[in-house]
């Protein structure tokens, strides 16, 4: 288009009012011309100007054709769309509000969960090419272990001969703590053992000085980079904190750099402080033992190279290490290899799509819901519409003009949908921040606000077209007869149709919130093995720098130990090397002679926890047989165990194992099975319990040990108490954490909870909507056939007859919603999968429930109709009409 | 919607009323009577046609527009045939009577 032709068509949308006003008075001239010729032909002025006017034509018409000639055409329909539209949306504020209000939860819910999958799932990791990144373990096929860990000697031989793999990098799997000794008493700093390439395979430089790398492990250099955070706080941001020293750990680090906030591995996990991995003492772990299994690992793949040939080379170099050392890697042939994203966002993604998926129905369900109000308006405005089209306005004309309506509705529906996205997405940062990773950065972008522009867009197809195409289907001969204004009986099927439709939508989230549900329920009544009611546990990680000899630090856990029980209000008290769902135990080999002689390629292992006597009853863990470990398993006796059920199936072919022997590795001789108690499930309420066996601490101790108190009293009141034990033995002996048994059992079932809540409030959402079109659409019948109504009633039909003839109406196009939701929740709830737990995808009590609930609610919907009906005045209506 | 018969017959009208206006300035009205004269009354102009093409002509610079005064005295607007209305109108004519020529041809064959 040339400029000159922009600039007059730019002039005739702003000068619209003279360019109106000039076509007005070129016809008016054209058709006074005609007057006077004919009246020059001789024809009286009166039947000229109507010979001229009927010659013309549709004098409208006309205009509208010539303003379709007029470039700008577009633009200035959009404008009196716009005016026209406001207008008639403010004329029905009712209509308007309930349609925003629809519109905004529906576009709303969407946003929002889609600003949590953006932010959860699509933006990329915060490591620079991290698409490149990948974890790796390696597998034990024959044993069932896919994902083992590493020990030190082993990951630097894959270190040096994978190929696939630019930079490796190892860690510890645990994060733990160290101690620095501030000024105001000991403060545990989180603490990450790494060694290889880790820093530079993440591809963060520090903010300050250098990384950790690999030469500083080998050289065991006693170095540390800190954490941003931690430089403000400890040394107040001051740079020259580089080459300094500072104690960790009653030893001496030299800082050599900074990393920048935000940095975190893995994402969430809060480390102040890295430290090469050989700096742990060797009596503490023996990391140059090559089958002491306790790192992790990731790396870089090399430019070009899949995941699939990674995954190949890395089992080349498992199984030829496997040839190399068979007293330590027999059997460990392969490799296990996942992107870092998906290791990192992969248990969430299915709750999360899932999540996005139900709020993707509701937006759906909206937009039929606004659909319905659309076309109950349509109908009323048929004589509108018939007006303006027998005026000469095409039908394009007023399809454009009622998809501008809508529009104006999803537009406005879309602001108040961001608005309170804003809303919902900061209460997700604060509430789902912990539950997702990267859950704290839940927020409005570029990204979601478009995202919400083209929900809202949608919006406008999905509700407004059919309604609008419906309403510009009119015929003036019969709309603009009179009061039968009904829309038609096809107005009205459709709106059946939808009433079909927000059921079965109904239907497909009921049906998967009541089967998320049920199965939280399930987890919930699923016995962990142990009590945790008025119990609360403190951690305590004993600095053993500070006693180098096993007998000091042994006398400090025996210190605690004995002042928790002696204190009045403790019932029973004691300690265990992991609380229950913070670690699943050390893994050990097990051999049981006579009953379970594994080849090296077999082994399987069971998880050894380190106890006190007294833990079992402080713990509420239930003896089955023989007796507990007792204070007389002393350092130097002979080692007793006491085994859990799983042990017993696993190891001896259910036998009962009391009295028998079997031999632990890791305490290098035959031990002695004093009792079996009830599965504690140590890795979680969805996992099966693996073989655990419990000892004594004191014949193998550990240094970093959980105290666990049974208190009359409630167990917050326990906290000071404990703190002021630990001072009074020694006060630069740091705490780890404190926490209630009862908060640990909610923090594992705090994800199902979350999303089966997200779930359940949506479908809440679902059923108030499809509830609200049923009843709509029923209340619209019954005003529709008033006249009929009021015959049958004048002809002795009576009112209860009348209104069961409604709610049978009504429930018509609901029960028809019932049974496609069925089928339709048949196929997808399988999706729902491994959310599961106990409760499987084709639940018959669910499906039964979800059925009587929205059937119930239906009916109640299509009750106050019915009431209506029954309640019509014959007379009235049947003159009304 | 029944299409309306002038969309069947644009591109012809377009041509009438560019040959109308190369004898001189003319309004809506004129044009009308003077394609019925030219056509010796064959031709009746629909106004629900004739209007939208002139505007049409506008917007595409083939045509340009200006009040005046009418013979009768009344106040009007004149169309006036521009540099490019004209040449488009020569070239018009050239492919009508190709076309005319062709479609003669075809039904007075056989």
């Amino acid at each position: 288009m040339s400029w000159s032709r922009l600039m007059r068509r730019m002039r005739m949308v702003l000068n619209k009012h003279d360019i109106e006003q000039e076509l007005d008075e070129e016809l008016r001239a054209h058709v006074e011309m005609e007057t006077t010729h004919l009246i020059r032909g001789g024809m009286p002025e009166a039947e000229a100007r109507r010979e001229a006017l009927r010659r013309f034509g549709g004098v409208e018409r006309t205009k509208e054709q010539v303003r379709d000639e007029r470039g700008g055409r577009l633009l200035e329909d959009l404008a009196q769309d716009l005016r026209y539209g406001v207008r008639s949306l403010r004329r029905s504020p009712g209509f308007t509000l309930s349609a925003l209000l629809v519109l905004a939860l529906g576009i709303g819910s969407t946003v929002t969960l889609f600003a949590a999958v953006d932010a959860v799932l699509l933006e990329p990791l915060p490591y620079p090419g991290s698409d490149r990144l990948v974890r790796m373990w390696p597998s034990a096929p024959a044993r069932g272990i896919d994902r083992g860990a590493f020990s030190y000697p082993n990951v630097l031989d894959w270190r040096e001969s994978v190929t696939s793999v630019d930079l490796m990098a190892t860690y510890s799997a645990l994060p733990g703590n160290y101690v620095h000794l501030g000024e105001d008493g000991p403060v545990e700093l989180s603490t990450q053992w790494v060694a290889g390439d880790f820093f530079e395979a993440l591809g963060v430089p520090p903010a300050l000085g250098r990384p950790l790398a690999q030469g500083d492990a080998e050289a065991r250099s006693q170095v540390a980079v800190i954490s941003q955070g931690l430089w403000e706080r400890l040394f107040g941001a001051d740079e020259s904190v580089v080459g300094s020293t500072f104690v960790l750990d009653y030893r001496s680090f030299e800082i050599v750099g900074v990393m920048p906030a935000g940095f975190a591995y893995p994402l969430g996990l809060d480390t102040e402080v890295w430290v090469p991995l050989t700096v742990i003492p060797e009596g503490d772990i023996p990391i140059s033992l090559r089958q002491v299994n306790f790192l992790q690992a990731f790396g870089r793949l090399a430019p070009s190279v899949s995941l699939e040939t990674a995954r190949q080379d890395m089992t080349q170099v498992a199984a030829s290490l496997a040839d190399t050392y068979p007293d330590s890697n027999a059997g460990v042939t392969a490799a296990s290899l996942v992107s870092m994203r998906d290791w990192m966002v992969g248990d969430v993604r299915r709750s999360l799509w899932v999540a996005l998926g139900a709020v993707g129905l509701i937006l759906l369900l909206a937009c039929a819901n606004v659909a319905n109000l659309l076309l109950a308006r349509g109908t009323a405005r048929s004589r509108e519409v018939a007006l303006r089209m027998s005026l000469g306005a095409p039908s394009e004309r007023i399809v454009r003009q009622l998809l501008t309506e809508s529009l104006l509705l999803s537009l406005a529906g879309g602001l108040a949908g961001v608005s309170l996205a804003w809303a919902a997405t900061a209460a997700l940062a604060t509430r789902a921040g912990t539950l997702l990773p990267r859950g704290v950065d839940i927020g409005l972008d570029g990204t979601v606000l478009g995202v919400a522009l083209l929900v809202a867009l949608a919006a406008t197809a999905m509700a407004g077209m059919l309604p609008a195409i419906k309403a510009a289907d009119v015929t003036p001969a019969r709309d603009l007869r009179g009061r039968s204004a009904s829309g038609g009986p096809s107005a009205l099927r459709l709106r059946r149709a939808l009433v079909v439709a927000e059921v079965t939508l109904a239907v497909l989230l009921l049906s998967g919130a009541g089967l998320l549900g049920r199965s939280l329920a399930e987890l919930s009544r699923v016995d962990p093995g142990f009590d945790s009611e008025g119990r609360i546990a403190m951690t305590v990680t004993i600095a053993d720098q500070k006693y180098p000899e096993r007998a000091e630090w042994m006398a400090l856990y025996h210190g605690i130990l004995e002042r928790l029980e002696r204190h009045p209000d403790v019932i029973s008290s004691g300690a265990i090397r992991y609380l229950p769902f913070r670690g699943d135990g050390e893994s050990l080999p097990v051999r049981v002679a006579g009953l379970y002689e594994p080849t090296p390629e077999e082994q399987r292992f069971a998880r050894m926890f380190q106890l006190s006597p007294g833990l079992l009853d402080a713990l509420g863990m239930d003896l089955l047989r023989g007796r507990e470990i007792a204070a007389t398993d002393g350092a130097g006796d002979p080692v007793v165990v006491v085994v859990n059920e799983a042990f017993q199936r696993e190891f001896f072919q259910g036998q009962d194992p009391v009295g028998r022997r079997f031999d632990l590795a890791g305490t290098n001789q035959s031990v002695e099975v004093g009792g079996v108690v009830q599965d504690v499930l140590h890795a979680g309420l969805a996992e099966r319990p693996s073989p655990a066996v419990y000892l004594n601490n004191d014949q193998v101790p550990r240094i970093q040990m959980s105290y666990v108190v049974h208190t009359a009293g409630a167990p917050l009141a326990m906290v000071a108490e404990m703190r002021r034990i630990v001072r009074e033995i020694d006060a630069d002996q740091a705490i780890s954490e404190i926490v209630t048994l009862e908060e640990l059992a909610a923090a594992t079932l705090a994800r199902p909870r979350f999303f089966t809540g997200l779930l359940g409030g949506f479908a809440l959402m679902a059923l108030v909507l499809a509830a609200l079109g049923v009843y709509g659409v029923l209340s619209y019948m019954v005003r529709s056939q008033l006249r009929e109504t009021g015959l049958r009633l004048a002809l002795g039909a009576s009112a209860p007859r009348v209104a069961a003839r409604v709610v049978g109406q009504g429930m018509q196009p609901v029960v028809g919603g019932l049974i496609l939701g069925l089928f339709a929740s048949m196929v997808l709830t399988r999706f729902l999968g491994a959310l599961l737990f106990g409760v499987e995808p084709l639940d018959a009590p669910t499906f039964a429930a979800v059925i009587g609930i929205l059937g119930g609610v239906a009916a109640v919907a299509c009750l106050v109709p019915a009431w209506h009906a029954s309640r019509v005045d014959p007379m009235v209506s049947i003159r009304a009409e | 919607m029944p299409k309306s018969k002038a969309d069947l017959l644009q591109g012809t009208l377009d041509l009438l009323v560019l040959k109308a206006l190369t004898l001189g300035p003319l309004h809506g009205w004129g044009i009308s009577k003077r394609i019925g004269q030219m056509s010796r009354e064959v031709l009746e102009v629909n106004q629900g046609s004739l209007y939208p093409a002139l505007h049409r002509l506008q917007d595409r610079g083939l045509v340009s527009s200006e009040w005046g005064v009418s013979d009768e005295g009344r106040r009007a607007k004149f169309y006036t045939l521009t540099d490019a209305g004209r040449a488009r109108f020569v070239e018009e004519r050239q492919s009508w009577s190709v076309f005319s020529a062709a479609v003669q041809h075809v039904l007075q064959s056989g």
